[in-house]
């Protein structure tokens, strides 16, 4: 006597059977009075036969069907054919896949931090909140950067396009998550897209700040790249998480490459330019400037500062 | 921020410009230089019956212009035109030394010829060049027996000159017109002549009623305004006698320039800077003849968001070595920026340092600039900072020679004061020298 477990997929989807098989064996077929009852048009009332053997091993055997039946891609032929389990058997439009109901089942998939992540802002009162932080943080950046005196228009521009690519952003992702994970995630992208807005908008203003008392500009670039690239890790991590069902270390690998090649795409110009088209007449050094109390650097005096300039002579020979 | 040309750096890049194409063979239509030309030579042969050279006599001194051309073997054909004349019995002839600037830059690619009035070809051997007076001399294999004499004599202010040279290659042209004395903003000596000079008469004598050469040809800012080498500085260079060897050419004008640059710079590292206000503040301008300063304002924009005034100078030469490169310029400026609509973080945001060079040069000719950027110690007791930033790029063949650019700006609430500096073809000290008196002299 042995517990086994039965999986049907058939046209009209998958359920699942838990039987026991003894001495005598077991009927699959559309006879109502089959162990196993399958209702499809292509199977006959008495299909196949299961039994076991003095081994305790599974023996299919075919009732000299209508339509044949094929085991693990092959036509079932003769009878007593050795079954393992997991094996697909194919009668008519069903498959049938059977194990051994004492086998132990994979442990339970951990649910990601990022649904703990998403489950925080879940609530409308939450979630609220956050879009408008993501659009107060948006408005402050739109007027640091320009250039111009700004109106009541160009701050409500500002938060209806946030609030645009927001909806842009979950529908599109939320539609691909339903297609890949199963569900749709709309309000978890919400949260993520408000909580990169602020995220990006706030290392922005850091690197502003940060650029502007360095004053160099091989330093800053490779600093944002640096920030940049690990916000965007973060980012597709979480698109990931909230799309698919890939695992978590996979998850971040991925992430980490889409990144860097990213990255290799938007650069490789710069860095695949012959020396001569690297060329330029005018200078280069770092546009970051803010008021002067954003400054934190240390002022040098006038000998200090000439001491330093000198030694663009050295270098220059030292280039060349 | 950005850097305003004014009428005073157009005119002397109009001169470049007047340079440059006399290398350049014309693409512009026949007909319209014909036009030109025609209306020259008439000119001159219906006035000169009052002169003291009469038509007849004149004719020789057409036959002593020769043509130079630069010829690159590899096109098959010349790659630039000028004139040239004969100034002794063993066959020295005198041209532009940008005449002849693609034979010095790559002589193993080029060959200097002469072709005569006769239509004789042959060629020249360069001698000896003089890369500040834009001079050259250059050896004739078969000499002519006739040869122009220099004068000795002062030229006088509205004294006739006779400018001979092939414009465009159309064939040996007289120019006449008055000589104006030296140009004003120069630091070397150039007469002024009010005649047009059309490209491929660069290096043509120019000479007296008595033929004697009193300047050579050397460039154009358009409409009757021409200039001319003083004889003078061609006589020493021909008596010079010195041959430069082939090899040794670049170290050569990297010796010229710095002889040319020490007492120039080195003078306005003495002297004193006359003060001038700009925007309240004591500052300097033209501090010395050579210095042209114009000046700007953005009043006139109604809808500006900051309010500018802006002052820049610039030294009246430029020396011409290649249609690459170019170097000596000086030039200063300063510009006093208010806001008038904007808050702190906006007027900041506003401000894009960004230097760029004044000379004309590229890969082949300069490294990129480096540059060191730092804060300096001012006034603690206001909300204020000043960044001052140096760059610094070599020259590739002329050893020893760098082009800097200094600029300081100085930020104070809704105000900012910028004073920028650009050299061109100094050594390292007098660049440190310079930028430090710069410095001192505009905070």
């Amino acid at each position: 006597m042995r517990s086994l477990v039965v999986e049907i997929s058939g046209k009209e989807g998958t359920r699942i059977e838990r039987v026991a098989v003894n001495g005598s064996g077991l009927s699959i077929g559309r006879a109502w009075n089959s162990d196993i009852i399958i209702q499809d048009r292509f199977v006959d009332a008495d299909h196949l036969h299961l039994r076991t053997n003095q081994q305790q091993q599974l023996l299919v055997d075919d009732v000299s069907s209508t339509n044949g039946s094929r085991l693990a891609g092959k036509t079932l032929r003769g009878s007593d054919q050795l079954y393992r389990f997991g094996d697909t058997l194919i009668i008519g439009d069903t498959r049938i896949k059977i194990f051994d109901a004492d086998t132990s089942v994979a442990p339970a998939s951990l649910r990601s931090q990022w649904f703990l992540l998403a489950e925080k802002f879940s609530s409308f009162r939450a979630l609220m909140l956050l879009t408008m932080l993501a659009i107060v943080s948006q408005a402050a950046q739109v007027y640091s950067r320009s250039i111009e005196p700004l109106g009541l228009e160009n701050f409500l521009l500002a938060a209806f396009s946030v609030v645009v690519l927001l909806l842009i952003w979950s529908l599109v992702l939320g539609f691909l998550a339903k297609l890949i994970r199963g569900e749709s995630n709309f309000k978890a992208f919400w949260a993520l897209g408000c909580l990169a807005t602020v995220m990006l908008n706030l290392a922005t203003l850091v690197l502003l700040v940060v650029r502007f008392n360095l004053q160099d500009v091989g330093l800053g670039e490779m600093l944002s790249m640096l920030v940049y690239g690990v916000f965007s890790v973060w980012l597709l991590a979480g698109m990931f998480s909230y799309t698919t069902h890939i695992h978590n270390r996979n998850k971040w690998l991925f992430s980490f490459l889409i990144a860097v090649s990213l990255y290799a795409i938007s650069e490789s110009d710069e860095y695949l330019k012959e020396p001569h088209k690297k060329w330029m007449s005018s200078t280069n050094t770092e546009q970051a400037t803010l008021p002067p109390v954003f400054l934190m650097r240390r002022a040098v005096s006038l000998d200090e500062y000439q001491l330093a300039a000198d030694a663009l002579f050295e270098e220059q020979v030292s280039s060349d | 921020m950005k850097k305003k040309t004014n009428l005073g750096s157009m005119l002397s890049r109009l001169c470049q410009l007047a340079c440059v194409s006399t290398l350049v063979v014309s693409l512009f239509g026949v007909s319209s230089f014909a036009q030109e030309i025609g209306a020259t030579v008439s000119n001159s042969s219906t006035e000169q019956s009052s002169s003291r050279l009469g038509n007849q006599s004149f004719q020789n001194y057409y036959d002593q212009v020769y043509q130079i051309r630069v010829v690159s073997p590899k096109a098959g054909s010349k790659s630039s035109i000028g004139s040239g004349f004969q100034v002794s019995s063993d066959g020295l002839i005198v041209t532009n030394y940008h005449v002849v600037s693609s034979y010095v830059q790559a002589p193993e690619n080029h060959k200097i010829e002469y072709q005569s009035h006769t239509g004789q070809k042959g060629a020249l051997e360069l001698l000896n060049f003089d890369v500040i007076n834009d001079l050259a001399v250059l050896r004739h294999s078969s000499p002519s027996t006739k040869f122009l004499g220099f004068s000795d004599t002062i030229l006088n202010k509205g004294e006739t000159v006779y400018a001979l040279g092939n414009p465009r290659d159309y064939g040996t042209s007289l120019v006449k017109g008055p000589n104006n004395g030296m140009v004003e903003h120069s630091y070397n000596d150039q007469i002024l002549f009010s005649g047009s000079l059309n490209p491929g008469m660069s290096g043509g004598p120019a000479v007296n009623a008595l033929g004697q050469v009193v300047g050579v040809n050397v460039a154009t800012a358009g409409s009757q305004l021409s200039f001319l080498v003083p004889a003078n500085n061609a006589r020493q260079l021909v008596m010079d006698g010195r041959t430069i060897v082939k090899g040794d050419y670049q170290n050569e004008i990297a010796r010229q320039i710095k002889q040319w640059q020490r007492p120039r710079i080195q003078q306005l590292l003495d002297q004193d800077w006359p003060v001038e206000q700009f925007s309240g503040l004591d500052l300097f301008g033209e501090i010395r003849k050579d210095f042209q300063c114009w000046g700007q304002t953005n009043e006139s924009n109604k809808e500006r968001n900051i309010a500018s005034v802006s002052k820049n100078c610039s030294a009246g030469n430029s020396i011409y070595l290649d249609s690459s490169l170019s170097a000596g310029e000086l030039y200063f400026s300063f510009d006093y920026a208010s806001s008038v609509t904007l808050g702190d973080l906006q007027f900041t945001s506003a401000i894009r340092p960004w230097m760029s060079a004044n000379n004309t040069s590229n890969y082949e000719n300069s490294s990129n600039y480096r540059c060191h950027v730092d804060f300096l110690e001012g006034n603690k007791a206001s909300q204020q900072f000043t960044r001052a930033t140096t760059c610094i790029r070599s020259f590739k063949k002329l050893a020893g020679l760098y082009d800097s650019l200094l600029m300081i700006e100085r930020i104070d609430g809704l105000h900012q004061f910028t004073t920028h500096l650009s050299v061109s073809a100094l050594e390292a000290d007098q660049i440190s020298l310079l930028n430090r008196k710069f410095t001192e002299k505009s905070l």
